[in-house]
């Protein structure tokens, strides 16, 4: 609760900046994961995947600068530095920035899998386990490795 | 708390991590006094203080705050802390106020009103940029700063290193008052004998990483330079 009142507070408009960047590569990426992955079974799926799950991990990564750096005498800092002499653990912080990463990948997940249910139900007349897996994996297990790593 | 009950202890402490190296460190502080670390640059004194307040630092033996053991709850120590230190970040394009609301809103307690009564009795504006303060009026904010979340042990590193008389001054009669009431105690690094000689009640001496005297300031220092 007090971080969030921290982090709200410290809010500047560089991390509203990095909010809309994140919105806006969030947004395009999704635009590959609500689609069924039966569509892009042609020889530069690979390609297209790993385009758009880089443009997912910038976003996310643009969504989590409010969480991981501040701003000082116009440098970029880590964080963690602030802290490391307040009443906060480097494992609360890291606890709190894997929430709040975890919540927009849910979210990202669902309508992920929702969307890609849908479509393929629909128009390809077919459904797979992989309509629900890959999301899964893409939006949910992959972003959240490398906090975890921390 | 009472007076004979040791507020920091170091009990066989012994760690090294990159250039910071501790052997042996035995010492108790008690409520109600100013304490001193003396030595040569690299001596120790202020990766002392580091071992502290920095949770990643490892180490053997035990430092105790209260008669707790400072592993494992980071957030609980550094609530009873107050480190005012050069080296220590703070949001540099803020205000002061800013910095106080904004930083001090992470401490279980911080009293604005102390804060602003602070820095009044200090003559700082608490509309100042961080970043565009002298040395000086950086370390009195943060002097003001960690009175405000009252914290029981003070670390104070270097922080007269290079002042005027005038802040030396001011600054050791805010430690007296502070200490006054046998509730807190505080530990400070200096390379100026004399002050420590005449201003703190004991004094520890550091030599490559061990603390090779202790005692009363005055019989110490008399008795070693």
């Amino acid at each position: 609760m007090l971080l969030e009142e921290f982090f709200e507070r410290k809010k500047t408009w560089e991390y509203v900046i990095y909010n809309m960047l994140a919105f806006i590569f969030i947004g395009i990426s999704m635009l590959i994961w609500i689609m069924p992955y039966q569509v892009w079974q042609a020889e530069d799926e690979l390609v297209f995947w790993i385009l758009f799950g880089f443009m997912e991990v910038i976003g996310l990564d643009c969504y989590l600068q409010k969480f991981t750096t501040y701003k000082d005498n116009g440098q970029i800092k880590q964080i963690d530095e602030l802290m490391k002499y307040l009443p906060v653990s480097h494992k609360q912080i890291v606890r709190y920035r894997q929430k709040k990463l975890a919540k927009i990948c849910v979210w990202l997940t669902c309508i992920s899998m929702v969307c890609q249910t849908v479509f393929a139900t629909i128009f390809l007349h077919t459904f797979s386990i992989g309509n629900i897996l890959i999301p899964l994996a893409f939006n949910f297990i992959l972003p959240l490795l490398p906090e975890k790593g921390r | 708390m009472s007076k004979e009950q040791a507020i920091l202890s170091f009990e066989k402490v012994t760690g090294k991590k990159g250039k910071f190296k501790l052997k042996n460190i035995n010492l108790e502080l008690k409520p109600g006094y100013l304490y001193g670390l003396i030595g040569k640059n690299g001596a120790g004194k202020t990766t002392l203080m580091k071992y502290i307040v920095d949770e990643k630092i490892r180490y053997e033996g035990r430092i105790c705050l209260e008669g707790e053991d400072i592993r494992g709850d980071h957030a609980r120590i550094m609530n009873k802390i107050g480190f005012v230190s050069e080296e220590r970040p703070f949001l540099g394009d803020w205000t002061c106020a800013q910095n106080a609301e904004i930083l001090g809103g992470l401490y279980d307690w911080f009293d604005m009103e102390t804060f602003r009564e602070t820095m009044d009795k200090m003559k700082l504006s608490e509309g100042k940029i961080y970043n565009r303060m002298s040395r000086g009026e950086k370390l009195k904010f943060q002097l003001a700063f960690a009175i405000s979340h009252s914290p029981c042990l003070y670390l104070l590193d270097e922080v007269t290193a290079g002042m005027d008389p005038v802040f030396r001054l001011e600054l050791f009669e805010r430690i007296q008052h502070l200490i006054m009431d046998e509730t807190c105690c505080v530990l400070m690094t200096s390379h100026i004998l004399s002050e420590i000689q005449t201003k703190t009640d004991y004094v520890g001496i550091m030599e490559r990483g061990e603390l090779v005297q202790f005692g009363e300031s005055m019989d110490v220092i008399g008795r070693v330079f």
